[in-house]
């Protein structure tokens, strides 16, 4: 949701409640102002009721005559005199001839005395029908809230296109922005003075990202080149050392020796030289590679491991399987994934390679406990099977490049024993 | 056959030069820039080993210079600049093949050898050591006329052993010529063994002589003159 849509469904949402509940204060307000307007009303016509009681008529016959003229007005004889008690206010429906409906009235009740008799003198005002009062009270504060809102969208629309735009393209830029590649951000003219500050603040962020990134950058390639001369000078060494005429058994095995750990240094070096690649986000170019030829060759790489070790290799490979993707890279995903499956798996264990247009799936028999929570990915991770070789960097390669790329990648504990590898290829 | 080795780390570059030369090789040597610039454009070599990272200059821009004056010279880019961009330039640029830094010995030996069989012989090309013979266009190897039904593995295996005759070449240089060099390492050689062992096998039941020997549980070497 937009910030901004937010922002206006909590004004209507504040509003709505304003206008709902305004409505029924506005309703008991008028209520109680139309009230004491009647009541005061009626007292005052009782004051004149009573003088003209006392001036003007004479005999019963004038009352029923009074109220044959006027139905408001009306002397109900009472049997005896009635307690001394104030003036009733109360309201009562009556029928009107002239509508042909009943109708609420107010009604002042007191007691009279004339010419010697009680009577209860009634004097009435016809009240407003007070429930089409309400309904009417109630539309008009709907019109105004839709007012309101139409309002408010018209605003957020205009705020959206003309306010809020320097946000947008800012934020456009953002996502497309590649640290590799050194294109500047640039903002339309804003005399908001927020967006002013924000990109600022992202430029000289990103700046500072950029050098970072130069940095390191240069550094990977100097370590890359200052580690790998002088192992290729011991590497060359050696290579033309074990040529060397008479040499004993003892002197070979020392020299297998520090080949074994050259090689493995070796190894090591190219490994984290490519996971600094990886993290860097350096630029690795794309083309057309078929996985499925890339999966066969590194199996048949393995192959020879795998009837060393007597798995039962099982596998399930599409004919084609084109991708957008650095070959280099998915040979370093597919060969780890493998070796992987192989080292860690147990001996006369089961191997199962299956590749779908959608998805390569290696799944080994090993051991029986999940390694979800053993940081499997993590760097320099050894497992727990006792297997020495490596260096613990395999699977982490894996998840980088995985990363790097935007393949999904997920392990999940199949059954006791059997652990399943999975890249999803799209 | 005469190579031209650029390479300013002077042990690495007399140490290549002495594997080169025992396999027969006229090795000539520059250290700078400026020098393998000249000796490039003056003589002309079967193969030249290019450095990139070079005082005075970036090999990228020599190989520019080279394939611009002679575009049929064959090079090999031995870097330790790793970088994907780098390797995709310099093929790009003409070069024929990238070895990464730190490289065997006999398997730039073999990358060398596999140069020189294209540009001498154009691509056809039959590498014979007595009786055995590899056909390296058609992928064949046949011993006296009769076809050894080798694997690709085994016959990518054997012409390493030719490309380094009489030399020693370690178990490690076997496994990463077999593996590919991004293929993750097995500290343990087994499948080294298990295809020298093929190949063995293969070439004296069709009547070789035992050439492939093992040397102190090292390496093999590849001995032609053995009868």
């Amino acid at each position: 949701m937009k910030l901004l849509t937010r922002t206006t469904l909590i004004f209507l949402l504040y509003a709505s409640v304003v206008a709902g509940a305004g409505t029924f204060v506005y309703y008991g307000l008028i209520h109680k102002l139309y009230y004491a307007y009647v009541d005061r009303t009626l007292s005052r016509r009782k004051l004149r009721v009573e003088k003209a009681l006392r001036l003007y008529l004479h005999s019963p016959a004038d009352l029923a005559y009074w109220h044959q003229l006027d139905h408001n007005v009306e002397f109900v004889p009472l049997p005896a005199p009635p307690p001394r008690r104030p003036d009733q206010l109360r309201e009562r429906l009556m029928y009107n001839e002239l509508t042909g409906k009943s109708q609420p009235y107010r009604q002042l009740s007191s007691a009279v005395l004339f010419q010697g008799r009680p009577y209860e003198l009634q004097i009435r005002v016809s009240l407003f029908d007070t429930q089409q009062l309400l309904l009417r009270i109630v539309l008009a504060g709907a019109g105004l809230f839709g007012l309101l809102v139409l309002g408010l969208f018209g605003l957020q629309f205009v705020l959206n296109r003309r306010l809020w735009q320097p946000f947008y393209v800012l934020l456009e830029q953002l996502q497309r922005y590649k640290l590799n590649r050194n294109e500047p951000i640039t903002l339309p003219a804003t005399s908001i003075r927020e967006f002013q500050q924000l990109q600022e603040a992202v430029q000289l962020l990103l700046r500072q990202n950029q050098h970072v990134y130069r940095q390191q950058k240069e550094f990977t390639e100097n370590a890359a080149h200052e580690i790998q001369t002088p192992l290729a000078v011991l590497r060359t060494q050696l290579d033309l050392l074990v040529q060397a005429p008479g040499l004993t058994e003892e002197q070979a095995g020392y020299i297998e020796g520090i080949m074994g750990v050259t090689q493995r240094l070796t190894h090591l070096t190219k490994s984290l030289l490519l996971l600094a690649q990886l993290d860097n986000q350096l630029f690795f170019p794309a083309e057309t590679v078929d996985v499925a030829t890339i999966l066969r060759t590194q199996l048949s790489h393995l192959q020879h491991l795998v009837a060393t070790r007597r798995l039962t290799l099982e596998t399930d490979i599409a004919a084609s399987v084109p991708m957008q993707i650095h070959r280099g890279l998915l040979e370093v995903l597919v060969s780890n994934l493998l070796v992987n499956a192989i080292r860690h798996n147990i001996a006369q264990g089961h191997l199962l390679v299956r590749l779908t247009p959608e998805a390569l799936t290696v799944e080994n028999t090993g051991q029986e406990q999940s390694l979800q929570e053993a940081g499997l990915f993590s760097r320099f991770h050894k497992a727990s099977d006792g297997s020495a070789e490596g260096v613990g960097l395999g699977l982490t390669l894996v998840l980088q490049i995985c990363t790097n790329c935007g393949l999904p990648l997920r392990y999940s504990y199949v059954a006791p024993g059997r652990h399943r590898q999975q890249v999803l290829l799209h | 056959m005469k190579l031209l080795i650029v390479e300013d780390e002077p042990e690495l570059a007399a140490g290549m030069s002495s594997y080169l030369r025992g396999q027969h090789y006229v090795c000539e040597l520059a250290t700078t820039f400026d020098q393998a610039q000249e000796m490039m454009l003056l003589y002309d070599y079967d193969c030249i080993l290019l450095d990139l990272t070079l005082p005075g200059g970036d090999g990228l821009a020599l190989l520019r210079e080279l394939k611009a004056q002679r575009p049929e010279a064959g090079v090999i880019i031995t870097s330790a600049r790793n970088a994907v961009d780098d390797r995709i330039a310099g093929l790009h640029l003409g070069a024929d093949d990238y070895l990464p830094k730190p490289f065997h010995l006999p398997e730039l030996s073999a990358r060398v050898a596999a140069i020189v069989r294209r540009r001498r012989y154009n691509g056809a090309n039959l590498v014979s050591v007595g009786e055995l013979q590899v056909d390296v266009a058609a992928r064949l190897a046949s011993l006296r006329g009769q076809a050894l039904n080798l694997t690709r593995t085994e016959l990518n295996l054997l012409l390493l052993l030719l490309a380094n005759q009489g030399r020693v070449i370690s178990k490690g240089a076997i496994a990463e010529h077999l593996s590919g060099n991004d293929a993750e390492q097995f500290d343990t050689y087994e499948t080294v063994y298990a295809h020298v062992k093929n190949l063995k096998r293969k070439l004296t039941e069709a009547g070789a002589p035992n050439y492939i020997r093992m040397v102190y549980g090292l390496g093999y070497r590849f001995d032609p003159d053995l009868e």
